[in-house]
């Protein structure tokens, strides 16, 4: 077939041909399908660009708050594409896949990887970089310890090569923080921050940074999903 | 309509040497052939009346000839380079080449006493683009392809295409670039090419050579009666190609199942920048074959063969490195990308404590290849296209326990119900592993001790759990913690956090 006649057949089908890969990122927010949240966020949903999800809680490795809204974001994401994957970068070793699958998560397309805390910033930026994934999750106290110990970058440059991976393939990437993990010598270049409390049916989330500026300062509340979760924290 | 490609490669011992020794390209170099029945066995035994068998052009230049004795070229050309290679070692080149050149044709041969190749490409040419100027559509593209396919794997070559495998080579060996015979257009071409095309004895080029026939067309006038007796056995092929009968079948090529490319070094490299190197070259002409044979590698071995004389005692002078893929992979890009990770995962010195000499780099386990169709209204996902190298290379820096997915176990024990398995595992997700009670999120491996005991109500209590395969007074319950939801494990007045529920 010649080009000429190629490209007649092409205009007399019309706009349903894709060319090539899908466009990385897709669309240009993440909603999280939790109206609450949705609301309160700039958008309606996520930005493809480095969030942190500051827990509030002092307990070590638990990032109440922040995990729900990350797998909040994971959850949204298989549903409305049955061939997306997420990455969920766990250095400590602690996701549960019984609650993962009970926060409506699909196992099957959530590459969990467990590095050891002086190479897990490397393999954050590879991860990221690979354009394979719409979410990234990574749980970052012992990437800051790492880098304190001067094992690893500094996390300030891991932000940035993070935010510049993110930009490139249109990916959202969440970074859950704690307070014990944050002692930083300069503000990190995220594109939002948000922080979160828990309590025993609802988040209190506030956002105190936003590259557009499109704060909310004061803490709203947030009641806890329902839906997957049968169980005590769903209450009638 | 038959089509057949020839592809004759120039130099090859001379471009195998420098495949070996990039730091020689440009300089004027000699080549001595050693064969089984006898010759040097490395530049060292060379004598000076030993005879070269290839130049390059560059001493070509400085007047030096195959058949002179290195003295004799020395003395042409001080600055020439002798180098030895094993007869085995330009069959395996066109061994290799002609795997890489069944992404081309269904069908490769290899000419071992001409240094040739022959592929049959009937029928492929539609597959690429196509030229006006074309006579079959497509061949001038994949003319350029072929020849674009064994110069990137570090070889000069002239390529033609013809109506069958003899004149396909003569016009491939007599041209000085490469090129398409239109179909039927052999004769005419034939006839202008030079005698010595025939290859026959050298006394029965002389003699025609006297008699004023320096062209096939001029063969061709002359009587044949008299002419089969004076070439002798080679009469029938020469006669078939005069006559344009050119349909003797190719001899395929069957290649082997083990896939294996093997570096031999000139200088001992005791670094992983010049390592990285030598394997960019190993992963290109693997990841040729594997393409050519549409197949991808589920494992890489790697052997280093080491200094004997360096070795430190108790060790072998060789060390072998083996890469399990989790997801077949077949590029270039990726071979060499988890290749480097698993090295940079190691550590030198216990790698390779003395310098390597040679590289091997196998495939033991080629895959056949998926191919997917694509569809012309729905993208191809991102996931599909990126996964398998990363999951590669991850696999290869972190080790196989630490990449995967999570899959629920069939265990009540909590510390039990979850484990990371290969990506990809089809593992059946039963609802019966997840309680209807609320289930942590993160389990801790180490349990966090608790400072106090908490003085909350507990909301959830469970204990004796999987009693009957372990003795267990702990219990564990469900409380809130300084703002997160806790699991903690409480034995006699011990109390110590498991895990988040969120």
């Amino acid at each position: 077939m010649t080009s000429e006649a190629l490209k007649d057949v092409l205009r007399a089908i019309g706009s349903r041909i894709h060319q090539g890969v899908e466009e990385a990122g897709g669309a240009p927010h993440l909603p999280l399908d939790w109206p609450e949240l949705d609301a309160l966020l700039p958008d309606g949903g996520l930005p493809r660009a480095v969030v942190e999800l500051a827990s509030l809680a002092p307990i070590p490795h638990a990032y109440p708050g922040a995990t729900s809204l990350a797998l909040a974001a994971l959850r949204a994401t298989h549903r409305r594409d049955a061939r997306a994957w997420c990455a969920w970068i766990d250095p400590e070793s602690t996701l549960y896949a019984p609650g993962l699958v009970q926060a409506g998560v699909e196992l099957d397309r959530l590459l969990v990887v467990r590095p050891p805390p002086d190479k897990a910033a490397r393999v954050a930026v590879k991860v990221v970089s690979s354009a394979a994934f719409e979410v990234v999750a990574i749980d970052m106290t012992s990437l800051v310890h790492a880098s304190q110990r001067k094992r690893a970058w500094p996390p300030e440059v891991l932000v940035r090569k993070l935010a510049l991976a993110a930009e490139q393939t249109g990916c959202t990437v969440l970074l859950l923080t704690e307070p014990g993990s944050t002692g930083r010598a300069m503000p990190w270049p995220v594109a939002m921050r948000v922080e979160i409390e828990r309590t025993e049916d609802a988040l209190r989330v506030r956002i105190p940074k936003e590259r557009r500026g499109r704060v909310a300062l004061r803490k709203t509340e947030v009641p806890m999903r329902r839906g997957e979760r049968e169980g005590l924290l769903v209450s009638a | 309509m038959r089509r057949i490609t020839a592809i004759v490669l120039t130099s090859l011992r001379v471009c195998l040497v420098r495949l070996r020794n990039p730091d020689l390209a440009g300089a004027p170099l000699a080549v001595v052939v050693t064969r089984h029945d006898g010759g040097p066995r490395d530049e060292r035994a060379l004598l000076g009346n030993t005879r070269l068998d290839e130049v390059s052009d560059e001493a070509w230049e400085h007047g030096v000839r195959p058949g002179q004795t290195v003295a004799q070229a020395r003395a042409k050309s001080l600055s020439l380079r002798v180098r030895v290679v094993h007869e085995d070692e330009a069959a395996l080149a066109l061994a290799s080449l002609a795997e890489a050149l069944l992404a081309f044709g269904a069908t490769t041969s290899i000419l071992a006493d001409r240094d040739a190749l022959l592929v049959d490409v009937t029928g492929c040419a539609h597959l690429h683009a196509a030229d006006a100027k074309d006579a079959v559509p497509g061949e001038s593209a994949l003319l350029l392809a072929i020849e674009q396919c064994v110069v990137g794997l570090g070889y000069r070559c002239r390529v033609a295409i013809a109506d069958g495998p003899e004149v396909a080579w003569a016009v491939a060996a007599s041209s000085r670039q490469s090129r398409v015979l239109a179909p039927g257009r052999g004769p005419s071409i034939l006839a202008s090419l030079p005698v010595s095309i025939l290859r026959l004895e050298e006394s029965t080029t002389t003699w025609l050579q006297k008699l004023g026939v320096s062209t096939l067309g001029e063969l061709q006038r002359l009587p044949r009666a008299s002419l089969g007796s004076r070439l002798g056995k080679a009469h029938a092929r020469v006669f078939a190609l005069l006559d344009n009968e050119d349909h003797a079948p190719l001899r395929r090529f069957e290649p082997r199942e083990v896939l294996e490319e093997r570096v031999e070094l000139e200088y001992g490299v005791e670094a992983l920048e010049p390592l990285f190197f030598v394997l960019k070259t190993l992963c290109d002409r693997v990841s040729a074959r594997l393409h050519g044979r549409c197949l991808s590698a589920a494992r890489l071995d790697v052997e280093l063969k080491l200094d004997r004389a360096l070795v430190p005692e108790g060790r072998e002078p060789f060390t072998v490195l083996s890469v399990p893929l989790p997801m077949p992979i077949h590029r270039t890009g990726e071979l060499l990308a988890v290749l480097r990770a698993r090295f940079e995962a190691e550590t030198t010195r216990e790698l390779f404590p003395a310098p390597i000499l040679a590289v091997t780099l196998r495939v033991p386990e080629p895959v056949a290849r998926a191919e997917k169709e694509l569809s012309l209204f729905v993208a191809e996902s991102r996931a599909e296209r990126s996964l398998g190298p990363l999951l590669a290379e991850l696999t290869a820096l972190l080790g196989p326990g630490a990449v995967g997915t999570l899959c629920l176990h069939d265990r009540w024990a909590p510390e039990e119900r979850s484990r990371i398995v290969p990506a990809g595992t089809k593992h059946t997700r039963r609802s019966s592993f997840v309680s209807s009670a609320a289930e942590p999120v993160r389990w801790l491996p180490e349990p966090l001790a608790c400072k106090e005991m908490p003085a909350s109500t507990p909301l959830v209590r469970f204990a004796q759990v999987d009693w009957w395969r372990r003795r267990s007074e702990a219990e564990h319950v469900m409380l809130w913690i300084e703002g997160a939801l806790a699991i903690v494990e409480l034995e006699g007045v011990r109390a110590r956090i498991r895990g988040f529920v969120d």
